[in-house]
């Protein structure tokens, strides 16, 4: 934010000094959140205002070009960004306003130097012209490749439910769902009423930082809408928007000089007014104090809480700690070779890679679509086709997040449906979403789960042998409230992996992908075999059988 | 044991009548050897009753010790006698052949011929225990096999000698049988098995080999490294120590994938068997302990507790066979309690710190205790009980050193096992007043040199517009 | 004498020993022939004589000495075992005998058309080889002695020559189609086996038909675990029956004698910076060692020409030919791509 401090400084100094400050923490910006685009968007966007505004002057001149020229120069530094800021959409405003602002200077020069009859002729050629290069300069350059088409994520800001139906990669991040108002209200608390009385002040005072600040709520508003995670842009113009309400309201409340004065004059009637003034304060004092309250309840349990580690309740009113996932990722570090590549849905991998010290094949940082949609694809599959995959992939082990003991929510089984739409959005013929609804549309994982389900990797890691640890009665899960069929439950077999770990409570479950067999016969047919238990004596008599074979070639 | 030590075994069989000679000066009248297997590792201790039959007094007894020399955790030879105040002998290897340790014992004075002595030798071997079978079903009962030699190991001939093994239940002999000679048969009494005692003329340098198994559904702990690092502090009177494992168990490997749901309904986690579900450690005894902590690679674990002032870990996860497990643990003492300033001499102080703690039952590879002695502070000298393969002295920098750091001393260790817990290693070392003033002050000096710093940027004017220039009023 | 010349020439002799033996050092082979048949031993001289020139330390038993285990706490106690034709009702548990190969032992199975033991007729159907079972008759119209296989196109394993192959009470397998069978000798494109209690030739009556049967095939597991199977002990036996070259082949291939490439070292340098270090865009060379067991020692291979190193990232993304560089020794130089997890594979 101090980017933006500094910006509002250097426009209202015209100072190059400020400018080249912004610009430096624009950099540190760019080098450390990807969110950096709001910035690039907003100072331009502010900048344009201001233009329409008629406030056009040459300290906003200086300012911006200096701080575009080496924003922009400093950002082409990080390897990340390389070449984006002139290619991509995201980056087009700013590098549009610059080129306006140059017009602009140009225009102005124009107008100071030529006669009025003049300039205007001179102005609508020019204009036309400009305008005609631009627009087809723009489409040229799309068509051809040389800038990026416009980015799921753009598309994704403007039409909430874009990501939904293009792009499941994105919207299955818990952060990219669209913001409730529930959760305004939790995160900002009594803030978000003070919020538009501040707007409403600031447009009282329409000066360049007021612009500034409406701009930036205005469009921080409506990306926290959009976005859960964008709440992060929202948070500080609510703060500062309140922060002059309240200050405005201080202003009014506190102001004893007048009541004093008064109360000279006509005794009660003053003593009403300080009384009610002292009613509106300590209101707001309170309010202020709860905010405080409220601010480091919410920010100790819902957002430092690590999420490794779970904290229950027992009924005895106990903390007890579930540490699953540490006690599973420590047992891959200590018991499985450093160089095993381990397939986890990508939510775990940075965690993979840093509390197990093994390789992933997709973590929080991977941008390739197709990686996780082949992830996807080998969790949704049948045993049969997820067993060619993992083999080309070269897995060793396979991780599940399973809640159905314990009522952990947050389950692989809860994500699942995105893993099947990652997938199916790759190989809509391989991966079906509907083939996991049961046929009244239903989300089931008991007896009466879809086929789809059933046959899933996913689903038969997450259960398997769940039924055994019931004894004879009915598996339950927890997360989903299903009761599963005893009989069914214990019939939930897995061929080509082996269970290898499986934390204490069950979250963590881990798989190792068997061998090839050594013979060259089909994991799933040899363990078929087992299951039959069949007797010598029927063994014998299929020796005897002739065997259906095709021709050997 | 492996096909290769089976053909060296073979081998020796076929040179054992030349092997390491020693004139035949000592006869052994009675050989007793009792083979303690309760541990994760074998104690062996032999009782001898010798006679000198030369004609001269000799003054030098041989001994000869099976096992690879590698693998031998302690080797101690005491005489049995009443008139010696110090029965603890000095021995010296001679010889290694063929995984056969010969030593010469010195006795401390020559025995007239005719005479008898009573010599008891003990020593432990490391490596020497494996499982049975090398993998098993989870929950399956363990059996163990240990390969060593049935009658007397001697250079010299013995008359009599007898065997017991202590802790073999289910105890079954492996050995092939010799044709012709018939087998002895041990008698029983609970878990010992007792071979003998058999008189007859048993040759020297005769080895006769014994291959055994017996029941055990104990974990086999076995520490790969164990690094210890003690931290002394004058100026906060406190010794700390911190200790950090590379664990792995042993026993027998589980033969498919871990599946928790059979751990569970075997309920494996709450009884007895091959799977380590907790370690046990016991605190010092009689000096108070705080500040204990157990974490590992990934951070705090939180499953520990206090059981009549011992400590029980409960690892992450049951350790079974095959399974490693790092963790650091540490915990805090007085250092009044064992440093002690030395008489006569200011400044210079003895510390007393122990050669293990830690678990109960456990085989230690490699050891490396070190030694943080306070900044400035100079090693004189230290002793340990026996011999450390090698002791290093330098520097390491922590907090708030202004110098050279802190004075390390590092020695390291091989094959240990938990029975030499009680052991003390004592360091001599001198760390005057002076080198204890002297921290505070540098540090001192240091952030006064900080805060003048910073004194004198606020003079610094940065400003690059002309003095007495005043900006313009924001324009509206 | 001094005790440590002794042991010195002692030590000697084993290395000697040592170096003469089959690439695995341990080679117990047990040979089990059927209890009635009590003329084995003595017919089967030249074959012995064969295991023995070959340095192996066999064992002899009928099926009625054997005590039907291969197996000490886990551990097997052959590494190679012979099984000629029995009626035994029991030699080996068929899981055992997987068992055993899946630990890396080797068999050599030879069966006839009087029943297969049930024990070795279940194993071999799970390695997808499936010999004709008792009843079946090897039938070919176009030969006049269906007994012997004059001039017998024999592939892969041999390069033995043999104008006529005895193939007394011949049985015949019909294959999977897994990869790790290698058929060494085919039946013949006119012939056919049927059921000769039945009289009449149908589908449900006959095995096989044409070159679909096989008779002598050859298989290796994943693990390097070998095993043969032969329809017929004819050629074993001692006599004029006797097909020196070829049963020595099978015996060589079959007991690791010979056929076995060792992989000598791999190693891989940056050759920018002549670390093995990389950072994306530095060109390594990766080599490769070979050797093979020429039946007496490792000596350096150098007859491949289709030797492959892959690097893989969920695809490969280089597939690069390795040339032989120098006796033994194959590399290949590349550059490191970005964002890929190496994994080496050599393909051959």
């Amino acid at each position: 934010m101090l980017t933006f401090y500094l910006w509002i400084k250097s426009i209202n100094m015209g100072s190059v000094f400020y400018a080249a400050l912004t610009a430096v923490f624009y950099f540190y910006m760019v080098s450390a959140w990807g969110g950096y685009v709001f910035i690039t968007n907003m100072i331009p966007l502010h900048v344009f205002i201001l233009l329409l505004m008629g406030r056009f002057d040459f300290k906003i001149y200086t300012s911006y070009t200096t701080w575009y020229a080496l924003g922009t120069l400093m950002s082409m530094q990080i390897p990340f960004v390389g070449f984006l800021p002139i290619r991509s959409n995201d980056h087009m405003a700013s590098l549009g306003v610059f080129g306006l602002l140059q017009l602009v200077l140009l225009v102005n020069y124009l107008k100071y130097t030529l006669s009025a009859a003049k300039f205007n002729k001179l102005m609508i050629a020019f204009g036309v012209f400009i305008s005609v290069v631009a627009i087809t300069g723009l489409v040229l350059a799309t068509k051809l490749g040389l800038i990026a088409p416009w980015t799921g994520r753009f598309y994704s800001l403007w039409d909430t439910s874009y990501a939904k139906i293009h792009i499941p990669i994105i919207a299955s991040v818990s952060e990219h769902q669209p913001t409730t108002w529930t959760s305004f209200f939790f995160d900002l608390n009594f803030l978000i009423w003070l919020f538009p009385v501040g707007v409403y002040l600031c447009f009282q005072e329409l000066t360049n930082e007021a612009v500034f600040l409406i701009v930036f709520a205005v469009l921080s508003s409506y990306f926290a809408g959009v976005m859960i995670r964008l709440m992060l842009t929202l948070t500080p113009v609510v703060c500062v928007c309140s922060g002059l309400a309240l200050g405005r309201l201080f202003d009014i409340y506190l102001d004893f000089k007048d009541v004093l004065r008064s109360r000279a004059e006509h005794g009660s009637k003053g003593l009403t007014e300080v009384f009610s003034k002292l009613i509106i304060v300590s209101t707001f004092v309170f309010y202020l104090y709860f905010f405080v309250q409220h601010c480091t309840w919410a920010t100790s349990t819902a957002y430092s809480s690590p999420s490794v580690v779970l904290a229950s309740r027992a009924q005895d009113g106990s903390q007890s700690i579930i540490d699953d996932y540490r006690e599973a990722y420590y047992w891959l570090r200590m018991n499985t070779p450093e160089d095993s590549k381990v397939m986890a849905w990508w939510d775990y991998g940075y965690q993979i890679g840093g509390m197990a010290d093994r390789t992933t094949f997709v973590d929080n940082n991977t941008w390739n679509n197709t990686h996780i949609a082949t992830v996807g694809k080998a969790m949704s599959v049948s045993e049969e086709k997820s067993e060619v995959i993992m083999r080309q992939l070269g897995v060793d082990y396979v991780l599940v997040i399973f809640g159905g003991l314990l009522g952990y929510s947050g389950d692989d089984l809860n994500k699942f449906l995105w893993m099947v739409r990652i997938a199916e959005g790759i190989w809509p013929e391989d991966v079906n979403e509907k083939t996991f609804f049961t046929q009244r549309g239903e989300y089931r994982v008991d007896d009466l789960a879809a086929e789809g389900m059933k046959d899933s990797l996913m689903y038969k890691m997450s259960y398997y042998r769940f039924g055994d640890l019931f004894g004879n009665k009915d598996p339950v899960d927890r997360v989903r409230q299903q009761k599963l069929s005893s009989n069914y439950a214990k019939s939930i077999k897995l061929d080509v992996l082996e269970e290898v770990f499986t934390s204490e409570n069950w979250i963590v479950r881990i798989y190792k992908l068997k061998d090839k067999d050594n013979f060259g016969r089909s994991l799933i047919d040899v363990g078929d075999d087992e299951r039959k238990h069949a007797s010598k004596r029927v063994k014998r008599m299929q020796t005897r059988k002739k065997p259906e074979l095709d021709l050997r070639v | 044991m492996n096909l290769i030590s089976i053909i060296f075994g073979v081998l020796f069989y076929l040179s054992a009548c030349s092997a390491f000679e020693v004139s035949q000066t000592w006869e052994i009248s009675n050989y007793q050897r009792t083979l303690d297997v309760l541990k994760s590792y074998v104690k062996d201790r032999t009782t001898i009753v010798a006679r000198n039959i030369g004609s001269e007094p000799s003054a030098e007894i041989y001994a000869v010790v099976p096992g690879d020399r590698k693998d031998l955790a302690l080797q101690v030879s005491i005489l049995e006698s009443p008139q010696l105040t110090a029965p603890v002998l000095t021995s010296e290897l001679v010889a290694t052949e063929n995984g056969f340790n010969y030593y010469r014992i010195d006795l401390p004075f020559p025995m007239a011929p005719k005479s008898e002595i009573r010599l008891m030798l003990s020593y432990i071997v490391i490596n020497q225990i494996s499982t049975l079978v090398e993998e098993d079903k989870m929950g399956a009962p363990q059996y163990l096999q240990i390969h060593t030699y049935k009658e007397p190991l001697s250079v010299y001939e013995t008359k009599k000698y007898q065997l017991a093994i202590v802790g073999a239940k289910e105890f079954n002999e492996l050995s092939t049988k010799k044709e012709g000679s018939p087998e002895p048969v041990p008698s029983r009494e609970r878990d010992t098995y007792l071979f003998g005692p058999y008189e007859g003329e048993y040759k020297a340098n005769h080895f006769d080999e014994f291959h055994f198994s017996y029941r055990h559904d104990f974990p086999l702990p076995y520490v790969y490294n164990l690094e210890r690092n003690f931290w002394v502090s004058h100026w906060s009177d406190s010794l700390q120590l911190e200790e950090y494992y590379e664990l792995s168990n042993k026993a027998v490997k589980l033969d498919s994938g871990f599946s928790r749901v059979d751990f569970m309904n075997s309920k494996l986690g709450h009884s007895y068997s091959s799977v380590m579900n907790s370690i046990m450690v016991p605190l010092p005894e009689n000096v108070e302990t705080e500040g204990v902590y157990y974490t590992d690679k990934v951070g705090n674990v939180t499953t520990s507790a206090f059981v009549h002032g011992d400590l029980l870990l409960k690892p992450r996860f049951p350790i079974f066979g095959g399974w490693h497990y790092n963790f650091t643990l540490g915990w805090e003492h007085k250092l009044s309690e064992f440093a002690h300033a030395v008489d006569g001499a200011l400044g210079e102080y003895l510390l007393k710190v122990k050669l293990l703690d830690g678990l109960v039952d456990a085989v230690y590879e490699n050891v490396t205790l070190s030694v943080y002695l306070p900044e400035g502070a100079k090693f004189i000298n230290a002793t340990a009980p026996f011999e450390w393969e090698d002791m290093v002295i330098d520097h390491e920098y922590s907090y708030l050193d202004v110098s050279s750091g802190h004075t390390k001393v590092t020695f390291y260790f091989s094959n240990l096992v938990d029975e030499l817990r009680g052991l003390d290693i004592i360091v001599h070392y001198k760390y005057s007043v002076l080198a204890m003033l002297k921290k505070p002050f540098v540090t001192a000096f240091y952030i006064f040199l900080a805060l003048m710093g910073l004194y004198f940027l606020r003079k610094i004017d940065v400003n690059i517009k002309p003095k007495g220039y005043a900006p313009n009023p924001a324009s509206k | 004498m001094n005790f440590s010349s002794v042991f010195f020439t002692i030590a000697c002799l084993f290395q000697l020993a040592f170096a003469i033996r089959p690439p695995t050092d341990f080679s117990k082979t047990l040979v089990i022939y059927d209890k009635d048949d009590t003329d084995f031993i003595s017919e089967h001289t030249q074959f012995l004589s064969l295991l023995k020139s070959r340095s192996l330390d066999y064992e002899v038993k009928s099926t009625f000495e054997f005590d039907n285990t291969i197996f000490e706490h886990g551990q097997k106690l052959y590494q190679n075992i012979i099984v000629f034709p029995t009626h035994a009702k029991t030699i080996v548990d068929e899981r055992d005998l997987l068992k055993f190969s899946q630990k890396g032992g080797n068999l050599f199975i030879i069966t006839d058309n009087t029943g297969i033991q049930t024990d070795v007729a279940i194993f071999l159907n799970q390695l997808g080889i499936y010999p004709s079972p008792k009843g079946y008759n090897y039938v070919d119209h176009h030969v006049k002695d269906a007994n012997v296989i004059s001039e017998p196109n024999l592939k892969y394993l041999t390069n033995a020559k043999v104008d006529e192959l005895a193939f007394n009470d011949g049985s015949v397998a019909l294959l999977s189609n897994s990869e790790l069978l290698i058929p060494v000798l085919q039946a013949s494109k006119s012939s056919f086996s049927a059921n000769i209690d039945d009289g009449v030739i149908n589908r449900e009556t006959t095995w096989h038909s044409g070159d679909q049967g096989f008779r002598i095939v050859g298989f290796q597991g994943l693990n390097n675990a070998r095993l043969t199977w032969v329809g017929s002990p004819a050629f074993f036996a001692d006599g004029a029956n006797y097909s020196e070259d070829l049963v020595a082949d099978l015996v060589d291939f079959t007991l690791h004698v010979k056929g076995s490439i060792k992989t000598e070292f791999i190693s891989h340098i940056n050759v920018d910076t002549n670390e093995t270090s990389y950072k994306v865009g530095d060109n390594a060379k990766f080599q490769i060692g070979l050797s093979h067991w020429n039946g007496e020692d490792w000596v350096p291979l150098n007859t491949l020409e289709d030797l492959q190193l892959e690097f893989i990232m969920l695809d490969p993304y280089y597939r690069l030919n390795l040339t032989l560089e120098s006796d033994g020794v194959y590399s290949t130089t590349f550059k490191i791509p970005d964002q890929h997890v190496p994994k080496i594979l050599g393909d051959h």
